[in-house]
């Protein structure tokens, strides 16, 4: 079969990153359908047989050079190289995680390009978030769940997948109809081989067969409520918890103190801390609309489940999982894991229920399927629109800048040159910043960076 | 460009002392044959972005390679300007200001010189496939260098190649130097400093430092099309578990006492990027000092 080309572009195994993991299980699947190579940062990362692993920065001289590309983009640092990239060929965008404010603090993103993209996510709240951040330095939670900064990767993608409907939605709200046209869901994906079976992992793990064993899987971030599973846990002193991953410096010692901290496991030893639990409590909020990886596999081991009522787990079946109001936190999950405790068997059944609907829905050669339209029907639309063309070199003055401007509209850009840094730099520090101090009224700043001696500043024109 | 070894040997037996800028990239066919010549871009706004942005990571005696900061470009550069014979391969029809002498791949074309100016014509290379360039240098120069390559070409010559040239004017002189099949590849030896790489380490004679790297690219230049035998060369400690990646991806590669051996086909039209990868970084101490190839 003569399969046409595909570069996935993503951080694979061993990066401690679910999405790599997911990345690695996925290409298996594609590669039924294209000549699939991987490209990352990491030379020797490991892609599955057959499948080669490229230097990032080289590969565009793979012979297929021009290869339709996918690109698998997360909210955390080692998603860097993968912005990168999709800022220079445009392609088909897996968006894990709706929220990337994150991955735009933590890879070097200039703060002028953070503050375009919360101007950008939602125009009235920035103003005020915004000048927090400009003038303190002050980025909050609240920020990440405000602005999304997903703008860039929607206009410069061909499609963008989705794992739910939630992730959708909440684009969709924020950026509108038609910036996010090209956005699809396809459900996340169960992951390769079969898990292990819940006595032999069991065994494995030296858990009693009359042990009622909760799981928390993966980097303990807040969202996660590590804090209500700790407060559930407080008054159910017979079950015992396993927090098989990471936790954070601030946590350890709390959670430590109630559950046994596995730190990071390789892959099939956090299959089987997941495959022996009796419960996965698989908490979020608040959720971004973010996918998880535990979640997939906890469903494919037939894990009982108990998730949040919200964002992309809200989606799953009623009888697939035990959903968790928000509404109730601690008091609620204890109420749940203890009924669960009493009645195993309803455990077992609910874990079933997942299974079936996991192997429905998210098995391999139908998720990679899903892949292949999504992909060919990017491939059926107009590129992204080109970058601006260079409009004007100008002085950094304010005047000059109006008259250039004067009658356009639309995307457009500017440099302007650096005679005067010095000045420059005093005017970035004037109330409004750069934007206020040189634009006309109306100009939106979506991005600006340094190029050599001059200054591009990417705008918005009012039409 | 087959004959870019034939040339180097030719100019380096000829003009003793001389200094060279190969401005070719992404070719770099003058590179690896005249170790220490200074890599570049003719016309860096021509590349496609990616492969500017690849040759952009690297850093050659500190510096970025020609053609891609003027403002590094405009640096003194003490060789160079020291020089007497300051030889630029270049693909542009045109003088490289600066340089005594500019050879240019495929010839300059048949306009007339500028004043002053004059032109020695090669034909160099493997007799069933002989290559063009011109040589551009000043024409009070021209008599000079013209003898002096006449008898550098007549000592390399062996048997059953073709070696002829005269000098038509004062500006205009031809030369003729034709290998037999295979043509004249010679065995490749370059010091691990004086290639272009990308780590922040500038290196010197003793190698490169790589204890504690996780990942180096190095640019050689390139190597005629065909199957190598490459050995990179370290002190300091053994490489261990290395990877060994050509143009981004892992070919196999053997530890051996001291190095790292392996057979590569080289890509043809480009300098190839050699790689190399430790999982937990280069052991402590470890240098990378030469690499050397045979065909």
């Amino acid at each position: 079969m003569d399969r046409p080309p595909l570069l996935m572009v993503s951080p694979l195994p061993p990066a401690r990153n679910g999405i790599a993991d997911y990345a690695a299980a996925l290409l298996p699947g594609l590669a039924a359908h294209y000549d699939c190579a991987a490209a990352g940062e990491d030379w020797l990362a490991e892609a599955p047989a057959g499948i080669p692993v490229v230097d990032m920065a080289l590969a565009h001289r793979l012979p297929g050079e021009g290869r339709r590309r996918l690109y698998q983009i997360g909210n955390n640092p080692g998603h860097g190289f993968v912005l990168q990239a999709l800022r220079a060929r445009p392609g088909v965008t897996v968006l894990h995680d709706p929220g990337l404010l994150h991955l735009y603090e933590s890879t070097g993103e200039d703060r002028a390009t953070i503050l375009a993209g919360m101007r950008h996510a939602v125009p009235g709240l920035a103003a005020t978030y915004a000048r927090q951040l400009r003038e303190h330095g002050l980025s909050t939670r609240a920020n990440h769940l405000l602005f999304d900064l997903a703008g860039e990767v929607l206009a410069r993608s061909r499609a963008v997948i989705v794992h739910s409907r939630f992730a959708r939605r909440r684009l969709r709200l924020t950026h509108g109809e038609a910036a996010t046209a090209h956005v699809e869901v396809i459900p996340h994906l169960l992951p390769p081989g079969r898990p292990p079976a819940r006595a032999e992992a069991r065994a494995r793990l030296g858990i009693g067969a009359g042990e009622f064993l909760v799981v928390t899987a993966g980097f303990a971030s807040l969202a996660k409520r590590l804090d209500w599973v700790l407060a559930a846990l407080e008054g159910l002193p017979a079950l015992r918890w396993i927090h098989a991953g990471e936790v954070p410096a601030a946590l350890t010692g709390r959670i430590g103190s109630r559950s046994h901290v596995t730190g990071h496991l390789p892959g099939d030893e956090f299959d089987a801390h997941i495959a022996a639990a009796d419960v996965l409590v698989n908490l979020r909020f608040p959720s971004t609309g973010e996918s998880s990886g535990s979640l997939a596999r906890a469903l494919a081991a037939g894990t009982c489940c108990i998730v949040s009522r919200t964002g992309a787990f809200a989606e799953l079946p009623g009888e697939a999982v035990l959903h968790l109001p928000l509404a109730g936190g601690a008091r609620a999950l204890a109420e749940a894991l203890a009924a669960l405790a009493a009645a195993p068997e309803r455990a077992r059944a609910i874990g079933a229920a997942g299974r079936a609907h996991a192997e429905a829905e998210m098995a391999l050669p139908a998720v990679a399927a899903r892949y292949r339209a999504a992909i060919g029907a990017a491939e059926g639309r107009p590129p992204p629109a080109a970058e601006p063309p260079t409009l004007l070199r100008l002085a950094a003055d304010r005047v000059l800048i109006a008259a250039a401007l004067d009658g356009r509209s639309g995307p457009c850009r500017l440099r302007l040159e650096l005679d005067d840094p010095a000045a420059l730099a005093a005017l970035s520090l004037a109330p409004g910043g750069l934007a206020e101090a040189l634009l006309p009224p109306g100009a939106e700043l979506r991005g600006v960076r340094l190029e050599g001696r001059g200054l591009l500043l990417d705008l918005q024109l009012p039409a | 460009m087959s004959a870019a070894p034939l040339l180097a040997a030719l100019l380096a037996r000829a003009l003793p002392g001389l200094v060279a800028r190969d401005l070719g990239l992404p070719l770099g066919a003058l590179l690896p044959w005249l170790p220490g010549t200074r890599a570049g871009i003719a016309d860096a706004a021509a590349l496609d972005p990616a492969e500017r942005a690849l040759l952009g990571r690297f850093r050659q005696q500190g510096r970025p390679l020609l053609g891609l900061d003027p403002v590094a470009d405009a640096e003194p550069d003490p060789a160079w300007e020291a020089a007497r014979d300051r030889v630029a391969w270049t693909p542009v029809a045109a003088p490289v200001p600066g340089a005594s002498l500019t050879l240019v791949v495929g010839g300059a074309g048949e306009a007339p010189l500028p004043e002053g100016l004059g032109r020695i014509l090669f034909v160099v290379g493997r007799e069933d496939a002989p290559e063009r360039l011109d040589l551009l240098l000043s024409e009070l120069r021209l008599a000079e260098v013209f003898d002096r390559l006449g008898a550098a070409a007549a000592s390399l010559a062996g048997p059953g190649w073709q070696l002829g040239g005269r000098r038509l004017s004062a500006r205009h002189a031809s030369l003729l130097l034709l290998a037999p099949p295979p043509g004249h590849i010679p065995d490749l030896l370059l010091p691990a400093a004086a290639m272009p790489h990308d780590l922040a380490e500038l290196g010197g004679p003793e190698g490169l430092p790589l204890g504690g790297v996780r990942q180096l690219r190095l640019l050689p230049g390139a190597l005629l099309p065909r199957r190598w035998r490459l050995r990179l060369n370290f002190t300091g400690a053994e490489p261990g578990p290395a990877g060994l990646f050509l143009d981004g991806l892992r070919v196999p590669a053997r530890a051996v006492p001291g190095g790292l051996v392996a057979s590569i086909e080289t890509p043809a039209g480009r300098a190839p990027v050699l790689g190399l990868a430790w999982r937990d970084g280069a052991p402590p101490g470890l240098r990378l000092v030469t690499l050397e190839g045979w065909p």
